[in-house]
């Protein structure tokens, strides 16, 4: 009989953790969480950041109201994620696995505001990416107003492309094409035109101009060089090295030559134009760079390549910062 | 008796507990998807967001058939969104897979976006239009 007392005691004993674990913990947490929010009077959003194989974001859409505060509690119980979520302003560099990062958003003006990761947390990184639909009374906005350019110009931009016919022997430099004070045509000063043109047929414009006769074919390519950058801020192409190292230089790779490994067993490889060399661009290749417009690269960027592996940018960029980024590809042709 | 009574109901109470946790995480419950074995290797593999578009194509193709596709596909003779998951579907009823979604960004992209409103109850006609419009900025649609 004594057995049995100390056998129900027992029971009792583990029913009592069992309820412990099992209720007042998650009571206790959920409602320290529901105290915290109340006290802080913001409501609070719980995204765990996971690699894109085990589910990426967790929620992945999310629906918010304009003006209404929300505190995003991020956490991640793998590698390290980043989150940035560009149109409003949220950039968080690092998450650490078994932290919790914490960011107050007041969302101004309904409308649609991709998020994604930032850092390379593995191969399907590229995959992480994510929506907040934020409702409201107003307008919704909409990062533009106008299609942008390469659709206006009803540029296809999956056509078969030839390879520039004229390529520069050496680096051309944008000093040097400073130096030379040379007049360019309107077609090369006005920004609109110019991000029209292949840089090959620049190239030939300037080459056939009488004016430049006494001018070397390298000078003539740094003529195109100069053209192309004198107007870019240090600024925007400061920006877009870091948006390039955040987001491109794992493909890319940093030296821009299409090597880098994320790039090496993209699932799209094999969809890619069989008469191109397998594997992400590389900004390095004159023949294939010099013979692409702004407006073409633009096109590329905002909407990713079809199939190929290659994301869609045009949710996270603003218009500034894509002209900045064809910008700053061309630096790996062109140097200072 | 009383005490087995009881560890059930704390069982069923912390169970509820956790369900409840884990509600509003993911997509909407509320759409119907094919199971992940009825997708090849490859797919049953892929990252959640994409194998979850598949699975929705699967069981959905009416849904993505409806909208149009904005990665550029029509080149390669796609007539919608349904075609980057699936080619055609067997005389068996079986689908034939195409991989072009697992390396297409706004593919999946659109089919998730789709599964949503499927999910939140709005008709084909305003699903299409919402995909029209958050999506045509990124080049000329397949349909």
């Amino acid at each position: 009989m004594a057995r049995d007392r100390s056998r129900g005691k027992g029971e009792f004993s583990a029913l009592g953790i069992v309820l412990l674990v099992l209720v007042a913990f998650p009571i206790g947490i959920f409602g320290y969480q529901a105290w915290r929010a109340a006290s802080a009077g913001v409501k609070i959003v719980e995204i765990v950041a996971r690699a894109p194989e085990q589910g990426g974001f967790s929620p992945d859409r999310l629906t918010l109201r304009a003006g209404e505060t929300v505190r995003l509690r991020i956490s991640s119980p793998d590698v390290v994620h980043g989150l940035t979520i560009p149109g409003l302003g949220v950039n968080v560099d690092e998450i650490y696995p078994g932290k919790v990062v914490e960011v107050d958003v007041t969302p101004d003006e309904p409308g649609r505001y991709a998020f994604a990761c930032t850092r390379w947390c593995g191969l399907d990184h590229w995959r992480m990416r994510g929506v907040i639909e934020v409702i409201g009374d107003a307008p919704r906005v909409t990062a533009t107003t106008e299609p942008p350019l390469f659709q206006q110009l009803g540029i296809d931009l999956d056509a078969m492309r030839h390879a520039a016919q004229v390529t520069p022997g050496a680096r051309p430099s944008i000093a040097a094409g400073a130096a030379l004070n040379a007049k360019l045509p309107q077609a090369l000063t006005d920004s609109a035109q110019r991000r029209t043109l292949a840089l090959a047929d620049a190239f030939q414009t300037l080459r056939d101009d009488p004016t430049n006769a006494a001018l070397s074919d390298a000078d003539v390519w740094s003529l195109v060089a100069w053209a192309w950058l004198k107007d870019v801020p240090p600024t925007a192409l400061a920006r877009a090295e870091t948006l390039y190292a955040r987001d491109c230089a794992a493909c890319h790779g940093p030296d821009g030559k299409g090597k880098g490994p994320a790039g090496l067993d993209l699932p799209g490889l094999t969809k890619m134009d069989p008469t191109l060399p397998k594997g992400p661009r590389d900004f390095t290749d004159a023949g294939g760079m010099l013979a692409a417009s702004d407006v073409l690269l633009q096109g590329k960027l905002l909407r990713g390549g079809m199939g190929t592996g290659m994301p869609e940018f045009g949710s996270l960029y603003s218009d500034e910062e894509l002209w900045a980024m064809i910008a700053y590809l061309r630096t790996f042709l062109f140097k200072p | 008796m009383p005490q087995r009574f009881t560890l059930v109901l704390t069982l069923l109470l912390g169970g509820f507990l956790l369900a409840a946790c884990s509600a509003g995480t993911g997509t909407s419950s509320r759409v119907k998807l094919a199971t992940i074995s009825a997708l090849p290797k490859p797919m049953q593999d892929a990252p959640a967001a994409v194998r979850t578009a598949y699975q929705f194509a699967v069981a959905n193709p009416d849904a993505l058939q409806n909208v149009p596709c904005y990665c550029g596909c029509g080149a390669i003779g796609h007539k919608s969104n349904l075609a980057c998951y699936i080619k055609e579907f067997g005389a068996d009823g079986k689908p034939v897979f195409d991989d072009h979604a697992m390396g297409c960004s706004l593919c999946v992209d659109i089919a998730t976006d789709v599964m949503q409103l499927t999910g939140e109850g709005k008709s084909p006609a305003d699903i299409r239009q919402q995909i029209v419009d958050t999506y045509s900025k990124f080049g000329p649609g397949n349909q």
